[in-house]
């Protein structure tokens, strides 16, 4: 059939003020879609590593921890932690593994105590410059090289009205509950953009470790790959040593990041859809009108032998020929948008992020792919097909009779 | 000759309830091949309604219509499709060319349509092209000829798969006088030298001068069916125009 995709190429340059208007349609729904999904996959990716860097790629804890994260039991702990890294350091793709303690806190920096309530952290070093980024967080001061030297995020030392070089008290409890107060000199004091960092207090391992009697051990050991899109499969691969009464979560399956992630998926999948929806729409106007004005043609056609189907594909290609125009137009405007974005961002300001639990750079940027590119030239193509799918199929029903009886 | 379209108690009618109209009222026909035969009668008479049934434009409601072996009536939308693709060729009032493709173009549809898969499409559509002589106006599209000239080329279109049978409604109602005989002439070329059969409704004393058989429908029954000699025809169609045209001026 080759005089249909002529006949339908030539319909498309018929009217050439309406097949622009349905060629711009396309060009601004491929455009936006270009631009929200490089800039939703900016803000996810970035949200993405700030949330997963901190928790670990995988985690191993005890069973009963993992269950009940959310109130801290410091006695459901890994009692000796040595083992369990010994072996890690075997395992292929694993490319560090940091023992770690979170415990609840109250911290003073006067005469009275438990004044304000916070996060202690006891990690390694290692964690806090690598995994963690403290030290680029830092807003003055340093990391801790000491057993009785802590740093304290923005909001506590706001909260406690100290300085670098105050002493203060933490009073916590060990992992049978007994009250468990230790003094610290403030060395550093550091600013993430999240409740995260700011609501914490940074210890050395071993100074959590003793103020929670868990000598040797942790509540959690994090451990990392290459990339945290492995997790999974680092998971399996840790699941298959002997590691004791643990569990091992990959970071994506555990709450509430597999949450979010299935959050983020709707998110993308809605606006996606609402943008090819209202294209779709505006193409199905314009196309529509084709239809009503070569009624008669349809029905002569349709007369000399023209199928529906054919009758259904000569506007469906009709409309994929102006999608393709408008979709290379709006995905290359799409681009040089998505681009800058990548480059300039958006600034939300500190306000926005101070209270969220994950870190959040207050900057956000754009994440152009050619994925994205082909995505949003696919979806164009889409909306082309689902807008002139209605008026083709008008016209399909169209019985030659009564539209050459109106013609007359 | 053998039949190609037998007609028996046909009725069709339009709308349901007091609103319904019979366009025709049990109509029994025979048209054989090759005939060059006229349905004539007033407005509302029913010619369309039976042109539109033998070109399997439509379905009888009750009655049988057999069409190149064929009962119309049990025939599916798609087989209706298929017959009138490859055994009709249309010609209709208002040309109803695909104005953007050319002339050439137009008549090369038609055999597309049909499912013709020979490779030589092109040079069929330029031969059928040449034979109503617009040898010369391959190329050009429906805006750039004129009436009579779309018409011919409507005609090229209806002829250049050599169907059995052509259905033309009105072919001569937006033509001048002039030029609707020079279209006529040619369809007549055609009827004799391809043997094609042509069924026409028309009011147009033109047609009906030409016609070896008419056929008068009124109020949606077959009045007349006479297949004249030619001086018979030519006085008779002549005597029935000035009345059909009186008929006509006294409806309005």
């Amino acid at each position: 059939m080759r005089l249909l995709p002529a006949l339908a190429l030539r319909n498309a340059l018929r009217s050439p003020a309406r097949t622009g208007l349905t060629a711009l349609t396309i060009v601004l729904g491929t455009a936006l879609l270009t631009m929200s999904t490089s800039w939703l996959t900016g803000v996810f990716e970035e949200s993405l590593s700030s949330a997963a860097e901190p928790v670990g790629h995988v985690r191993i804890a005890d069973p009963d921890y993992a269950r009940r994260e959310a109130l801290l039991p410091l006695y459901e702990n890994i009692e000796d932690t040595a083992p369990i890294l010994a072996k890690l350091k075997d395992v292929p793709g694993v490319q560090g593994a940091f023992p770690r303690i979170t415990a609840p806190v109250a911290l003073s920096a006067g005469e009275e105590l438990g004044e304000v309530r916070g996060l202690a952290v006891g990690a390694p070093d290692a964690w806090y410059r690598e995994r963690l980024g403290l030290a680029d967080d830092l807003v003055e001061g340093r990391l801790p090289s000491g057993p009785e030297e802590v740093v304290l995020g923005a909001t506590l030392a706001k909260r406690l009205d100290v300085a670098l070089g105050t002493e203060i008290v933490v009073l916590g409890q060990t992992q049978d509950g007994s009250m468990s107060p230790l003094k610290a000199k403030v060395v550093g004091v550091a600013s993430g953009g999240s409740g995260q960092v700011d609501l914490a207090a940074f210890f050395p391992l071993d100074r959590i470790q003793w103020m929670t009697d868990i000598p040797d051990g942790a509540t959690e050991i994090l451990v990392y790959a290459g990339d945290r899109d492995r997790d999974v499969a680092l998971a399996d691969r840790l699941r298959a040593l002997d590691l004791g009464e643990v569990v091992v979560q990959p970071w994506s399956q555990r709450d509430p990041w597999n949450a979010l992630l299935g959050l983020i998926s709707l998110v993308r999948n809605m606006l996606n859809g609402t943008i090819v929806f209202v294209t779709a729409l505006g193409v199905w106007n314009t196309m529509m009108m084709s239809v009503l004005e070569r009624q008669a043609e349809i029905g002569v056609m349709r007369a000399m032998g023209l199928t529906r189907f054919g009758a259904v594909a000569l506007f469906v290609i009709e409309a994929l020929c102006i999608a393709v125009i408008g979709g290379v137009v709006g995905v290359s405007l799409g681009a040089m948008g998505s681009l800058w974005l990548e480059t300039h961002g958006i600034e939300l300001g500190s306000r926005v992020s101070a209270n969220l639990p994950i870190a959040v750079n207050t900057r956000l940027y754009a994440d152009f792919t050619p994925e994205t590119a082909l995505s949003a030239f696919l979806l164009g193509l889409l909306m082309a097909v689902l807008g002139s799918a209605v008026p083709a199929m008008r016209a399909a029903a169209i019985q030659p009779v009564e539209a050459i009886r109106a013609n007359r | 000759m053998s039949v190609l379209c037998d007609i028996k108690d046909v009725k069709k009618v339009y709308g349901s309830g007091p609103a319904a109209v019979q366009a025709l009222r049990g109509v029994n026909l025979t048209i054989d091949e090759g005939e060059f035969t006229v349905i004539s009668g007033p407005s509302g008479s029913g010619k369309s309604t039976l042109l539109n049934l033998v070109g399997c434009l439509d379905v009888c409601d009750e009655g049988v219509m057999t069409l190149l072996g064929h009962d119309v009536k049990k025939l599916s939308p798609k087989g209706l499709a298929q017959l009138r693709a490859e055994r009709i060729g249309f010609i209709f009032q208002s040309f109803n060319l695909i104005p953007v493709l050319t002339a050439r173009e137009n008549v090369e549809l038609a055999l597309q349509l049909a499912g013709d898969t020979k490779g030589d499409r092109v040079k069929r559509a330029s031969e059928a092209l040449d034979r109503v002589g617009l040898g010369d106006y391959l190329h050009r599209r429906p805006n750039q000829l004129s009436g009579g000239q779309q018409q011919r080329v409507a005609v090229a279109r209806a002829l250049v798969k050599e169907p059995a049978l052509v259905v033309a409604d009105e072919p001569t109602a937006n033509l001048d006088s002039n030029t609707g005989a020079a279209v006529l002439d040619l369809m007549r070329d055609m009827n004799k030298q391809l043997g094609i059969t042509f069924l026409f409704s028309t009011h147009d004393p033109l047609i009906m001068v030409r016609a070896r058989r008419i056929l008068l429908l009124r109020d949606g029954q077959i009045e007349d069916d006479e297949i004249k000699t030619r001086s018979d025809l030519t006085r008779e169609v002549e005597r029935k125009a000035v009345q059909e045209m009186l008929h006509n001026l006294a409806d309005y």
